[in-house]
């Protein structure tokens, strides 16, 4: 099977206009399908993808690794979180609870996909297909594969579909483009980072559903009894390390008592060097290696902690305490601040601050009020 | 001499530092190679700087250095150019303060800040290399500065160099031509059709594309002309590759590639390196005075990688005495003969540089 077929790169305006018009001509067809059938060609699909010896997969794995910047390990670990976020007893019940046939505004909707995350499209084509929305997947220029490979393997299932969901991609921020295929869109949704948000935010106003850049921290409340530092730091570690920190559930900072943050790094250093050797991290281009040089450098000049990790296996220090530095996104490759707070309300200034852009926080322990 | 006032900051009331003798050594060793052993100096300069200043110690001590037991000067802890905007460092106190042009990135950044406090050993520095690699012979040229005087910007480094090398080795038609609006096309422009004889021009590569795209005609310069230049065209208007800009300063000032010197500094650093064409040498390789050695690290492990290939651009720089010898730039380079070659900046890492403080102040 050729994994590109479906894959069209239109990067004519009114070529895309005419595909997205004729997507959307198919919402009756969409609708005629049975849930059933859509659910079962889904798990299918999704269960193939996997299934690490099927050669689609296997097939996905150079390219996905080169285009997210991942390790093979890494992007195993990260397809495995992703496609099994989207089959399951929860998605079941989300089949089962929308009914397609009330929802206004038929149009398609347009989904701009981010290059850091394998697998993304999974998330906006099962909405797609539970709202029996057509659509246009856009993948973006690093990683072109994955959502045309997804259309096709969901096509063997159910020929249908393949006339409702189209999986393209054009180069990004060309208005002549991209705007005749906006027109004819009920929503464009963005994954992206901030530049791209913006771009797409003075085109479309409220048009546009941005799933921007996100961060997510941890509160470890080492007072509980019940919180052994270990373990929580394991558990740490993998939040981190999955996706390479790429993601929005990824942590970026840990806050905890003065007391605990240099047992903590010690404890998160360890973890993070030993789940190296099995979740191996992917490459670290100049940029991020010269900021966390200058992270580590920075920390032990001010007499602050730093785990003795190597680099590339990721690396943790303790921060000032809040709001001395602020609460600051992480230079990326497993790179955590522990930052020293007496109680969870010293956070609510910066996590103000973070408005819009805080995916998560991680809580362990709850002997804090 | 120019009708912008050159100040003297140097402050040369200040009480000398403590331990004078390994700037001394460092001094007698920038004017003859032959009186001491670099890495006897590396390391005492390393020991210098563990002992009187205090980040420096913690950085080396998290790391396990010891200098009693260090017999290497690579391993002496290097320094990234970003903590100079967070941590002071200084080994007595500063007796002039650089700071980086304010050049920030889109989402804003600090200012490195040099707490110098040996602007003697830097001046030391300077006549004991601008002369060699920009002077065809050694006396003074009239000199044309396209970059802010001290008045304009009192805690520029590259300021402060220009403003030693104008009083020392400059004739006395040299001048200014930096405004409050940046570079003064019109008397720059008049000043050049003026000279008779070989001339200097001093200046960033943004001034310089300000000016020459100003000029209505092609000026042209005096035979054995020279061009300093310094920092990128990187700014937020208008970026000319190196090509472009050889191609303008030939097409626009008829001075060829081979009497265009490159200079690369930095504010957290002393010394600079130059090309070298007016001995030969290739003007795109940027080679390093004896007292400084050039190295290029792994971006990740930091060890040293093989000749040609790509890697962040270190140095140990002598000069560097009263703050930290061992810096590590955001810059990527590789090696080739007998210097480097710079290939561009870190992606991502800040913009920054003395061209986009000319752009400001083109746009005040």
């Amino acid at each position: 099977m050729d994994d590109r077929s479906g894959f069209e790169d239109d990067r004519d305006g009114p070529a895309l206009a005419e595909l997205i018009t004729r997507l959307g001509e198919q919402r009756q067809a969409f609708l005629a399908l049975s849930t059933e059938s859509i659910r079962r060609a889904w798990i299918t699909t999704i269960e193939t993808l996997l299934d690490r010896s099927d050669p689609i997969r296997q097939r996905l794995v150079a390219p996905l690794t080169r285009g997210c910047g991942l390790s093979a390990p890494g992007l195993d670990a990260a397809l495995d979180i992703m496609l099994g976020g989207v089959i399951g007893p929860a998605t079941d019940r989300l089949f089962a609870s929308v009914s397609p046939d009330e929802i206004d505004d038929p149009r398609p909707d347009v989904v701009i996909l981010a290059g850091n995350i394998p697998a993304l499209a999974v998330q906006p084509l099962l909405a797609a297909l539970v709202q029996r929305r057509p659509v246009v997947l856009k993948s973006p220029s690093n990683e072109p594969v994955f959502a045309p490979a997804l259309v096709n393997a969901l096509g063997e299932h159910l020929p249908d579909v393949t006339r409702m969901i189209a999986a393209v991609t054009w180069p990004g921020g060309d208005a002549s483009v991209e705007q005749p295929l906006f027109a004819h869109a009920r929503k464009v949704v963005a994954y992206g980072g901030g530049e791209t948000i913006e771009a797409l935010h003075r085109q479309l106003g409220d048009r546009l559903l941005a799933l921007g850049p996100k961060m997510s921290i941890a509160l470890v409340d080492a007072t509980d009894p019940d919180v052994e530092l270990s373990t929580v730091a394991r558990r740490l570690a993998r939040d981190i390390a999955l996706f390479d920190q790429n993601g929005c559930l990824s942590v970026q900072a840990v806050c905890t008592q003065p007391s605990a943050t240099r047992a903590l790094a010690t404890a998160l250093g360890e973890a993070l060097e030993e789940l190296a050797s099995t979740l191996l991290p992917g490459p670290i281009d100049p940029a991020r290696a010269s900021a966390i040089h200058q992270l580590r450098a920075t920390t032990a000049m001010a007499a602050r902690f730093v785990a003795p990790t190597r680099l590339e296996h990721g690396t943790v220090v303790v921060a000032p305490p809040l709001p001395e530095d602020g609460l600051q996104p992480s230079p990326g490759a497993r790179t955590v601040r522990i930052h020293p707070i007496d109680q969870p309300d010293d956070l609510a200034a910066e996590l103000r601050a973070w408005r819009g852009h805080l995916q998560g926080i991680a809580v362990a322990g709850h002997t804090w009020t | 001499m120019t009708e912008t006032p050159m100040t003297d900051n140097s402050m040369t009331n200040h009480s000398t530092p403590t331990h004078p003798d390994i700037k001394t050594r460092i001094a007698r060793f920038v004017d003859d190679p032959t009186s001491a052993d670099f890495a006897t100096l590396a390391l005492a300069a390393f020991a210098f700087q563990y002992e009187h200043i205090e980040p420096y110690r913690n950085l080396c001590d998290a790391r396990g250095i010891d200098p009693t037991r260090l017999d290497d000067w690579r391993a002496v802890p290097a320094v990234p150019t970003g903590a100079f905007a967070t941590t002071p460092l200084h080994a007595a106190e500063p007796r002039e303060i650089f700071r980086s042009s304010g050049t920030t990135g889109p989402k804003g950044g600090a200012r490195s800040v040099h707490h110098h406090p040996f602007p003697d050993l830097y001046r030391h520095v300077i006549d004991a290399s601008f002369p060699h690699y920009c002077l065809p012979t050694p006396t003074p040229l009239p000199m044309l500065a396209l970059i802010p005087s001290r008045d304009q910007l009192g805690d520029s480094s590259l300021g402060f160099m220009t403003d030693h090398v104008l009083r020392n080795w400059g004739a006395p038609e040299s001048r200014y031509a930096f405004g409050p609006h940046g570079v003064e096309t019109d008397i720059a422009t008049n000043w050049c059709a003026e000279q008779t004889r070989p001339v200097l021009i001093l200046t960033t590569a943004f001034a310089l594309v300000d000016w020459l795209d100003s000029l209505d005609t092609p000026l042209q310069l005096p035979a054995g002309s020279v061009i300093f230049e310094t920092g990128g065209t990187k700014g937020r208007t208008r970026e000319v590759s190196r090509s472009e800009l050889i191609d303008m300063i030939t097409t626009g000032l008829s001075v060829p590639h081979d009497h265009v010197v490159r200079e690369y500094g930095m504010t957290e650093l002393t010394s600079q390196l130059y090309g070298d064409p007016l001995h030969g040498g290739d003007p795109d390789v940027l080679v390093a005075p004896h007292w400084v050695r050039v190295r290029i690290l792994d971006p990740i492990s930091l060890e040293e990688v093989a000749t040609g290939e790509e890697g962040l651009i270190s140095f140990v720089d002598l000069g560097n005495l009263g703050s930290a010898i061992h810096v590590l730039t955001e810059d990527i380079g590789y090696a080739s003969g007998s210097g480097i070659v710079l290939v561009g900046r870190a992606s991502g890492a800040q913009l920054r540089g003395c061209s986009l403080t000319v752009e400001e102040l083109s746009r005040g």
